[in-house]
């Protein structure tokens, strides 16, 4: 097995106990700090403030995104006949991964 | 950069609440994950916030230009009491009166007009707020930041040429200008300096008169040469 293979597949087990439900309530939770970060340095513009909104900040709305572009992966790699708040593998991921993943997955 | 306006604030807060509306709707409600719900993520979660993001940056960049935001750290206070003197005839005073420089005086003046002069301007305030936050100019009194706290560089007359061309008439008719104008262009003369305009902010030079002497009619400007 190669190093890329383990690599991925080490993912993909770490995904499974994700459910996408599960990521995106990450995600807006997540958001909802960088908004509320942003919006105080509007509010109350002072020297901290405004620094730190526009650095950490966008890098938590930039987080937040990212987690609702893995949700969306990981919604369409799962298929159609996933319940989107179901923990539990990937379709397209499962049909490589080795048999000891399957086994742990089901 | 400057001169944005307030309406991009509105804009950043307006944007910020829809996106927190959709995404405490998801939160509270927990709606199914049809196709609908998943656009309604895709504005609360991406178009929304990067509105947000976009605007509150040009906001916040804005902010960092005016001059309450330069005279909010204490060691600040003189710089930001002298210019806003009405009384006072120091440079940074008289050029703070002027409408031009508005709420914007110690940007106009301390920027740097390079190409890159923005982000460079940008990149020095980031400096101070080191300084301030991390380098113990916070825990300064006033007195030791007024003996501490110096201009990073040499002022250079590049800035106050964006206004006072040196072709123009008025000014090639005073005859310490032309004099020293060569001195004037390489920066080794500071238009600012005790024997032409006088110290922007005469009171940080200490109290032994190293400030702007004022000339018989009052204002500092007229004298160049002791």
């Amino acid at each position: 097995m190669s190093v890329l293979e383990r690599l991925r597949g080490r993912a993909i087990v770490r995904l499974r106990k994700w459910s996408v439900v599960g990521l995106i309530r990450l995600a807006c939770w997540i958001a909802l700090v960088g908004l509320a970060v942003m919006a105080l340095s509007i509010i109350y513009p002072a020297p901290l403030a405004v620094i730190f909104a526009m650095s950490v900040g966008q890098v938590i709305g930039i987080i937040a995104f990212l987690c609702y572009l893995l949700s969306v992966l990981m919604d369409v790699v799962r298929g159609t006949n996933h319940a989107p708040d179901a923990p539990g593998p990937a379709q397209n991921f499962r049909e490589r991964t080795s048999a000891r993943d399957v086994g742990n997955s089901t | 950069m400057p001169h944005a306006g307030p309406w991009l604030g509105y804009v950043a807060l307006a944007s910020a609440v829809i996106a927190a509306v959709i995404l405490v709707h998801f939160l509270v409600r927990r709606p199914a994950l049809d196709l609908r719900t998943k656009l309604m993520l895709l504005l609360g979660l991406g178009v929304f916030p990067t509105i947000t993001a976009a605007t509150s940056t040009v906001a916040g960049m804005e902010a960092t230009t005016h001059r309450e935001f330069c005279g909010s750290c204490h060691t600040m206070d003189d710089h930001f009491g002298n210019a806003t003197d009405p009384d006072s005839q120091s440079l940074a005073a008289r050029h703070t009166r002027n409408p031009f420089f508005g709420e914007e005086s110690c940007y106009v003046c301390h920027a740097d007009y390079g190409m890159f002069g923005y982000a460079l301007t940008k990149m020095g305030g980031m400096k101070h707020v080191y300084y301030y936050y991390l380098g113990g100019y916070r825990g300064m009194s006033k007195e030791e930041s007024r003996r501490d706290v110096h201009i990073a560089k040499p002022y250079d007359n590049t800035n106050c040429r964006q206004c006072h061309t040196t072709t123009a008439h008025v000014w090639r008719s005073v005859p310490d200008h032309l004099a020293m104008q060569e001195q004037l262009a390489a920066n080794r003369v500071s238009c600012a300096s005790p024997g032409c305009h006088g110290y922007a902010h005469p009171f940080s030079k200490g109290p032994d008169g190293l400030g702007a002497a004022p000339s018989a009619s009052g204002h500092p400007a007229a004298e160049h040469a002791r």
